[in-house]
């Protein structure tokens, strides 16, 4: 009780002093000529998979699992090689807690993760919290110094980890894209290099701790980062708009893919284009978990966007890749709720708390099983595909990591996880705790055994029969001298498309 | 959204191309493609071809009957 008075005591005092603050844009113009260069791509080499993952929000509890799973990775991998499935990992996609470990992994690299432990994870970055909340100068600051509740969170993850980096040291390997939410239209807003085009920003030179808050902002207990939109009097080199005026120029695109014109409509609205259908002066970025807490609506733009920067398709198509693995960590807690017992009406906080998670669960879910359902395609696609696809036999592993997913058995340790308050400390049993839940997690799913199996690393927890049932794979395809499935007759033009 | 399929073919006496996809690369001739379901206008790099675009509207396919468009050398 004691330890809750003064997490309200703190919140009231900040939130007294930043009502009158004057705002500040932490992001520049992007320069005459110039423009975001995305010099990142997607790309693994041959014969080895590409890893894309996705980290959900959840505090500390969040970052923690990541941190985890990703060392979980280091461990396993070729043994002929020596070669890890860490150094797999081509993409992370991360929402709120999820970004703090994403960006650490941008930054520093697969073999410096650790260092997140004892630099952040292992402090009560509470506390540090609280008592810069009632510290006198931070009021005047919050006051008079244009700094705002969310400012306190990025000064945090400043100086314990990021320390003034900016998106110029990201590493080549992953593409780490850390997403927020537009609080005025929903939207996912991602940290790209062609999202800060559309607004004539410089994303180079925006500090990484900008990004992570952005993403980790929650509603009502933080206030949001506030972006200028620079795109009106643009000096910089845009890049063409041609795909966006081909979306919303389109007789079909707003039928057969209306996420894609709203993509295009989206875009155009922050370049100021033709017909915009908002005037967007100014982003007001919330936790990316508003709009999908799991990160996976980068995900999918990277996979199949044929308009995208990553056109993760073509490599697919043209038969550069031929293991795609998705492994999507979600930190999700499920705490009991007092509301089960509770025979009265709830009141006001109640309902508050019900607003912000309900449709926030519900909206993941919905993306969540967008996710499934293109990876299911691709790999049905994959198994069937006639002769002179070069998609054919593609292996597709879908890995989802969630504490839904412990076994009877495991049911102990399922509570104590899921019970972790979202809070941006954990104590050192709680990181116990979800490092063994990481572990059990992993090594327990299908995908992650047949994709070890696939790379020919050995484990003692490997089923092989488990694997192969709970994560089928096509066959691999018929060597070139095999006699064709099928045969196109739509060679001689005029004639028929189908294939017989 | 959903998967759909497209085979652009073009004279296997000719080298194979590079199919565009609203200028962007998604793939060879003569090999099925996958694209996402939606509108596109379909090119070829390299030289000129006959016809030297064609608007596909991709909706509807399967894997074993995707829609199928001819290019020639113009």
């Amino acid at each position: 009780m004691g330890l809750l008075r003064i997490h309200l005591v703190a919140c009231v005092l900040l939130f007294a002093f930043s009502a009158c603050t004057a705002t500040s844009y932490p992001n520049r113009p992007l320069p005459d000529g110039a423009a975001n260069e995305e010099g990142r791509a997607l790309a693994s080499p041959p014969g080895r998979p590409a890893i894309l993952m996705t980290f959900s929000g959840g505090g500390s509890r969040a970052a923690a699992l990541d941190l985890f799973v990703l060392e979980e990775l280091r461990r396993y991998g070729d043994g002929e090689s020596g070669r890890r499935l860490i150094d797999d990992v081509a993409f992370v996609s991360s929402v709120s807690g999820g970004s703090v470990t994403a960006a650490y992994l941008g930054l520093y690299g697969p073999d410096a993760i650790d260092q997140l432990g004892p630099d952040f994870l292992a402090r009560d970055n509470m506390a540090t919290l609280e008592l810069q909340a009632v510290d006198p100068v931070t009021w005047f600051r919050l006051a008079f110094g244009g700094y705002t509740r969310v400012d306190a969170l990025r000064d945090l993850f400043d100086r314990q980890i990021f320390h003034d980096r900016t998106f110029a040291a990201m590493r080549s390997q992953p593409i780490v894209i850390l997403n927020a939410t537009d609080m005025a239209s929903g939207e996912v807003f991602a940290f790209t290099a062609e999202r800060f085009n559309d607004i004539c920003s410089d994303l180079s030179g925006l500090p990484v701790s900008v990004g992570v808050a952005s993403s980790a902002a929650f509603p009502v207990l933080l206030s949001p980062v506030d972006l200028q939109n620079h795109a009106v009097g643009c000096r910089g080199k845009l890049p063409a708009d041609a795909w966006i005026r081909k979306d919303l120029n389109s007789r079909y695109t707003r039928y057969i893919d209306v996420e894609e014109y709203k993509r295009a409509r989206y875009a155009n609205a922050l370049r100021h284009g033709e017909g915009a259908f908002r005037d967007v002066e100014y982003l007001h970025l919330l936790d990316g978990g508003l709009a999908d807490n799991l990160g996976t609506h980068s995900l999918l733009d990277a996979i199949e966007s044929p308009h995208g920067t990553f056109r993760l398709l073509e490599a697919i198509n043209t038969g550069k890749l031929r293991r795609l693995v998705v492994i999507t960590v979600n930190a999700r807690s499920d705490p009991m709720s007092r509301l089960d017992q509770q025979a009265t009406t709830p009141g006001i906080v109640s309902m508050v708390g019900a607003v912000i998670s309900n449709p926030l669960d519900a909206a993941t879910a919905s993306i969540a099983s967008q996710r499934r359902a293109l990876l299911s395609e691709l790999r049905t696609a994959a198994a069937s595909a006639p002769p002179d696809a070069l998609f054919g036999g593609v292996r597709v592993f879908d890995i989802e990591i969630d504490f839904d997913q412990f076994r009877p058995e495991q049911s102990d340790l399922q509570r104590k996880v899921k019970t972790i308050p979202t809070l941006w400390t954990v104590t050192p049993e709680q990181l116990a705790q979800l490092d063994e839940a990481a572990k059990l997690l992993l090594r327990q799913n299908p995908c992650f055994q047949q994709l070890l199996l696939d790379v020919g690393a050995s484990a003692p927890f490997i089923d092989p029969s488990f694997a192969a049932t709970g994560c089928p794979q096509p066959q691999p395809p018929p060597a070139p001298s095999a006699p064709p499935r099928g045969r196109v007759t739509a060679m001689i033009p005029g004639i028929s498309s189908a294939r017989e | 959204m959903s998967l759909e399929f497209l085979l652009v073919v073009f004279p296997e006496t000719a080298p194979q191309r590079v199919v565009l996809a609203d200028g962007d690369k998604v793939g060879f001739t003569n090999h099925t493609l996958m694209l996402p379901a939606d509108e596109y206008q379909i090119t070829l790099e390299g030289d000129k071809t006959e016809p030297p675009l064609q608007d596909v509207v991709l909706t509807g396919t399967s894997v074993m009957r995707p829609k199928v468009i001819i290019f020639g050398p113009a």
